[in-house]
């Protein structure tokens, strides 16, 4: 079986290659449509909803639930069979795609401790009036050892414009928390944990498939009406707004109901010791739990959130919920924390966090949040396209750390600023363009590839694409995006087509060589000189006959002629600003288009050209190299570095005996 | 020589004695600085029009990238000048020791006097030096044990870290008293000029006597030395050596070196101290009992 899927693997690698040059070579030629003239959706269209009882038992870590599923045929072609997502058996045992090698384990890279797994007793199709899970395909397709991807044929098709109801009973059994789900002692957090219908396409296929340890989720939208059943003394954090369930609850136990409309997932989490905050901000009532002795955490998280509600709004149209959950899970469970969902977002670290100077928690919190809006609302399909959802999210984390906290987002201290923005540039100039940022989640070599490309390569990509075309500019190509891809799952054309709306054909390609072709750029500067330009030494043929001037009486030279020659490596062609430094001290910026693969500068001036600069700033966060950058006729050396190495030296020296 | 009284013996008599430490520190800190810094030169940043001060600009671009492109060669760099750092450690002890032995003396030294007699003392002094180094490695590993079998209930984070903040204040505190012991018996070898053995039984003494004075007596100059530090840390970032300006990179210097001198006086400070508490206990022990 091993070989098999290794044999799989490799077809649709090659596959893969020629699919992404195919949808790359589509993309480039997508008429420049004008996005913003799409009308933005109020709501989206309802095709998975659930109704739930579920409940929990804190002592065998137990989930026991029944309900309806109702699937509405949206497309145009006629249904033969569903397709479920069972998340909750990617840690049943380590034969699941997620847990066997060569993964190993997931995003979190832990095992977890506890097995945990999902048991559908019942799957009943009202309308056929027929049992559907005796049928079903117990493992993922083309994997005999995984069962979180299972195939259910019905006995009749479902038409075009009809609906199906399905009555489901299903048992859970959470593992000790692992990959954002699970339990540690009586903290309960339960996400992936329904059997969950996979995507429905338009061409009515279903965007199934097993639980990957790099992949996150994609679903169709719906409503949510989920009642919860826990144990009396629990505070409860869930997607949608929960109330006390109208029915009376069992002797020591808590009943509530969840409500959530236009969304396409729903968790919760229940534990006793949680400590609430609230506050209103705008029209969205947002909570914050923290464990006890979180309070400082509880602030920053609600401060945080105030910002990012207002920040992300403006950019990316207004959150339209009216609650949004912060859960901040206990230290012990951290696994738990960093993750979205609709309207429920989780964090994490221990309580002196803010106490150690780092902006942790601020970054943490303003990241899941921003997905409230790419995974969220637009439902980015995070398994085939990871970038649409993390990548572009990191970017609008980076940007809105930067608007709030400045080149000082990520440390400040002993005379040094580091900026989100820079570490991310780092990580992502560390992998370079090893494979294409626009992939699926399950091709990147390793979660560290996938890391770096998706989260730090795209949001560097943006970066310079704000510091090249304009933050005006760009700022304007995502709001068009945002308001396309509101309810609409939107897919690499439309940002295309956003870029070009914008920012003109040249970033559009640019944008699509990066994402689909594994374009870089390396700018460097060489052969920087410069010579007088009037010597008279010599002897010259004039019409008065032969003269000889010795250079003694040559005076000296009025101009100079500089010259240098700045190249281009790789195939992103980025305008940037060259600096030409000159002895006088003088500085000149000249801007150069990046089409041409070298450029010559050429100079007359008063005074000698010493040096040349490309990309001062920098703006072009891809330069696969900022280190060659330069190039100089004279050189500084390194004496503020000799100084901050020598005093670190001396006080080794000093500290380092008892 | 003639040892100085008990209340002769102060860190003001050898002002001259500092200044050559900090000079040694000075030079041995260059020569291990030199090779880092010709690294970072080596990779073209001065080429730059802002020089080196690209490294220290807002958002740290261009040190993430060197860090990124050459953090394998600055490894090798450091293995490389390892041998010399330690080399820089054991001088350091001597000068520890010559410093002892500036202080505990009436008359003006030579140089050859008090390098030879530094030399004759170093043997043991290093001895202890790595005694007291062992020990304190030992509490630290008995320490990590202890923090790992602290219960950490979920609902109780601020107990949990208060607890392992306890026991990482228990390890600082018996780390502190086994280098304060240290000290005590160096400057009984030096006070006493008596076997290792002898030494390590004054010291003992002197502990049993004046616990405080001899386990953590060094913890006020400490203090002075890291609120100096940290203090200086602020003054640099507002000095800001990213902006231009060749002052702004001597200021940060001066500053600097006035901080490595501090050091040093506030470990000659604590030397005087120790020694006078060593002078005085055997005085003690050697008077009649009235």
């Amino acid at each position: 079986m091993r070989c098999e899927s290794s044999t799989r693997c490799s077809t649709s690698a090659s596959s893969r290659s020629a699919r992404l040059a195919l949808a790359a070579a589509a993309l480039a030629c997508l008429p420049a449509r004008a996005l913003a003239a799409e009308p933005v959706l109020e709501h989206p269209r309802h095709v998975a909803s659930y109704t739930l009882s579920a409940r929990l038992d804190a002592a065998e870590h137990r989930v026991t639930a029944r309900g309806q599923i109702t699937l509405f045929n949206y497309t145009e072609h006629a249904l033969g069979e569903l397709y479920f997502h069972l998340y909750m058996n990617a840690f049943k045992n380590d034969e699941s795609l997620f847990l066997r090698s060569p993964f190993g384990a997931g995003r979190s890279g832990q095992h977890g401790g506890k097995w945990g797994y999902i048991d559908v007793k019942r799957l009943y199709a009202r309308e056929a009036a027929s049992e559907l899970w005796p049928n079903r395909s117990p493992k993922s397709p083309g994997d005999d050892d995984d069962e979180t991807d299972v195939r259910v044929p019905l006995p009749s098709p479902l038409g075009p414009g009809q609906s199906l109801t399905l009555d489901v009973e299903f048992e859970v059994k959470l593992p000790q928390v692992v990959e954002r789900t699970g339990y540690v002692d009586d903290y309960h957090f339960v996400a992936q944990w329904f059997p969950k219908l996979a995507r429905l396409m338009p061409d009515g296929s279903f965007n199934h498939f097993a639980f990957h340890p790099q992949s996150e989720f994609a679903a169709d939208f719906g409503a949510y009406d989920v009642t919860l059943d826990v144990p009396a003394g629990d505070v409860v954090g869930a997607t949608g707004q929960c109330g006390n369930a109208p029915a009376p609850a069992p002797a020591g136990r808590r009943l509530l109901r969840c409500l959530a409309d236009d969304v396409h997932d729903f968790a919760w989490t229940s534990w006793s010791s949680f400590q609430e905050r609230r506050e209103r901000v705008g029209a969205v009532d947002v909570r914050v739990l923290v464990p006890p002795g979180h309070e400082r955490n509880a602030q920053i998280e609600l401060d945080t959130v105030r910002f990012g509600l207002q920040h992300f709004g403006a950019r990316f149209g207004q959150y339209p919920y009216p609650t949004l959950t912060v859960v901040h899970p206990p230290e012990a469970a951290g696994d738990s924390g960093g993750m979205e969902y609709p309207t429920l977002i989780t964090t994490g670290g221990p309580w002196y966090t803010p106490y150690s100077g780092a902006r942790a928690i601020e970054a943490v919190t303003i990241h899941e949040l921003g997905h409230q809006w790419f995974y969220g609302l637009f439902a980015s399909d995070e398994h085939r396209y990871p970038f649409l959802d993390e990548g572009l999210n990191s970017y609008a984390e980076h940007s809105a750390l930067r608007a709030r906290y400045g080149e000082a987002s990520a440390f400040s201290g002993f005379g040094l600023q580091i900026s989100n923005e820079a570490l991310s540039r780092a990580i992502a100039a560390a992998r370079g363009a090893d494979e294409p940022i626009a992939q699926g989640a399950g091709d990147f070599f390793s979660f560290r590839s996938l890391g770096a490309i998706v989260y730090s390569r795209t949001a560097s990509l943006l970066s310079t694409f704000e510091r090249v075309y304009g933050k005006p500019n760009l700022d304007l190509a995502l709001h068009d995006y945002a308001n396309f891809a509101r309810f609409r799952a939107p897919e690499p054309a439309q940002l295309l087509e956003a870029v070009r709306g914008r920012l003109g054909d040249d970033a559009a390609r640019n944008l699509s060589r990066a994402l689909f072709e594994r374009a870089s750029v390396d700018y460097l500067v060489r052969d920087v000189q410069s010579t007088e330009s009037d010597p008279h030494a010599g002897v010259f043929d004039e019409k008065s006959g032969r003269r000889t001037i010795p250079r003694s009486e040559v005076r000296p030279a009025a101009r100079y002629v500089g010259r240098a020659v700045v190249l281009r490596h790789g195939s992103l062609e980025l305008p940037v600003q060259i600096e030409l430094r000159f002895a006088d001290g003088r500085r000149e910026l000249r801007d150069w288009n990046g089409q041409d693969a070298r450029y010559v500068v050429n100079c007359v001036s008063t005074s000698p050209l010493v040096g040349v600069t490309i990309d001062p700033e920098p703006r072009v966060l891809l330069d696969d190299d900022l280190t060659n950058n330069a190039a100089s006729r004279d050189d500084q050396g390194a004496p503020r570095s000799l100084e901050r190495i020598l005093y670190a030296v001396e006080l080794l020296l000093g500290g380092g005996l008892p | 020589m003639n040892a100085l009284g008990p209340s002769e013996i102060s860190a003001r008599r050898r002002p001259f004695a500092m200044l050559a430490i900090a000079g040694f520190r000075l030079f041995a800190g260059f020569c291990l600085a030199l090779p880092f810094s010709s690294l970072v030169a080596s990779t073209g940043i001065g080429t730059r029009a802002e020089g080196d001060r690209a490294l220290f600009e807002g958002g740290g671009y261009l040190l993430l990238e060197l860090l990124r492109l050459h953090a394998g060669e600055l490894v090798a760099t450091a293995r490389g000048l390892m041998p010399l750092f330690l080399l820089g450690l054991v001088l350091t002890c001597a000068c520890n020791v010559a410093l002892l032995i500036a202080l505990n003396v009436r008359e003006r030294l030579t140089s050859r006097e008090w390098l030879a007699l530094t030399w004759v003392r170093l043997p043991a002094q290093l001895g202890v030096v790595a005694g007291a180094a062992l020990a304190q490695l030992l509490i630290v590993f008995a320490g990590s044990i202890a923090l790992g079998v602290i219960p950490e209930p979920l609902a109780k984070p601020v107990a949990t870290t208060l607890a392992q903040i306890a026991v990482l204040v228990l390890l600082a505190v018996l780390a502190g008293a086994v280098g304060g012991f240290a000290d005590v018996t160096k400057a009984s070898l030096v006070r006493h000029e008596a076997p290792l053995g002898q030494s390590l039984a004054r010291a003992w003494s002197c502990v049993r006597s004046r616990p405080i004075s001899a386990c953590f007596g060094w913890v006020p100059y400490a203090a002075s030395f890291v609120v100096a530090a940290l203090g200086v840390a602020k003054l640099t970032d507002v000095v800001d050596v990213s902006r231009a300006g060749a002052w702004r990179l001597a200021a940060v210097f001066v500053v600097h070196q006035l901080v490595v001198l501090l050091s040093v006086a506030c470990r000659t400070a604590w030397s005087a101290r120790v020694l006078r508490l060593v002078a005085t206990e055997t005085h003690r022990a050697q008077s009649p009992v009235l």
